[in-house]
């Protein structure tokens, strides 16, 4: 895929996912602490929240890695 | 077409940066991951400054000097550390910068500063890997882009979704946009094209 693609659906992507978080802390939707408690690691809901997302991106990287060694 | 051709099609030896550009974009090895982090303190030591007057002079609403000064160092360090230093150094800072309390919005510096870096790796990539070593011109574009993309998504989701100010009244989303992103591309970007040419010079990161 052209890199120029890529850097497209990068932006939509990070784009919609920040838009919802930052809109979502604001306004109290969905299980997103209201007002800007986004980072406040008090609430369970963000510590699960941050727990879940830490293990999953350790996870693609821990992935990534063993791709690229076993190619080399 | 000769202007369009990379080094590598004409022939000639690839500079350090097409070199990298040709590497996986998420590199992992310990060079790219402690040249990034250096690159974030650096990038972190301007913010704690940048962020601090515009706090003063917009009153937490905008953040002109941190897209002006984010030029200086995102580019050079997505251009040499791909995709693994675009998330570095988005993600740095704003750690830095919710401890330390620099701006009201630091918040929402995660989500602003990747939307800007990662698509800015995957286009300097493109340029490098298609049509050759970087140029003033065609840096400052990508700047341009980069930058314009970050401000669309203050604009959409902290100015009016979050902050609520009104499009055209005052103070204008509309006015923060064009001021944000015109110190970034015209003051920003060029001062971020001599960092990165004395990087290149210098060779202290191929």
């Amino acid at each position: 895929m052209n890199d120029l693609v890529k850097a497209a659906i990068a932006f939509v992507i990070l784009g919609v996912i920040g838009y919802v978080l930052l809109v979502g802390a604001a306004q109290g939707w969905l299980a997103l602490p209201t007002g800007f408690g986004l980072f406040d690691q008090s609430n369970w809901i963000v510590r699960i929240i941050t727990l879940v997302i830490l293990l999953v991106v350790a996870f693609l990287l821990y992935r990534y890695l063993m791709q690229t060694k076993s190619k080399s | 077409m000769a202007t369009t051709m990379s080094t590598s099609m004409q022939g000639k030896a690839m500079t350090t940066e097409e070199r990298l550009a040709q590497e996986p974009i998420l590199r992992l090895d310990t060079r790219t991951i402690v040249g990034s982090l250096l690159l974030a303190v650096a990038f972190s030591a301007t913010m704690q400054i940048t962020e601090r007057i515009d706090q003063i002079w917009t009153g937490g609403m905008a953040v002109p000097l941190g897209h002006t000064f984010a030029q200086v160092w995102w580019p050079v360090t997505v251009i040499y550390f791909g995709l693994t230093g675009a998330l570095i150094v988005a993600n740095f800072n704003p750690i830095l910068a919710v401890l330390s309390a620099t701006h009201p919005l630091a918040w929402s510096f995660f989500f602003l500063n990747m939307a800007e870096t990662v698509p800015l790796a995957f286009m300097f990539r493109w340029y490098l890997r298609t049509r050759g070593p970087l140029t003033f011109v065609p840096f400052i574009v990508i700047v341009a882009i980069g930058d314009f993309l970050a401000n669309l998504v203050q604009a959409f989701a902290l100015s009016m979704g979050v902050l609520q100010l009104p499009l055209l009244g005052f103070p204008s989303v509309i006015a923060l946009f064009i001021w944000q992103w015109g110190m970034a591309v015209i003051i920003g970007g060029t001062i971020g094209w001599y960092v990165y040419k004395a990087f290149s010079r210098s060779g202290v990161l191929g």
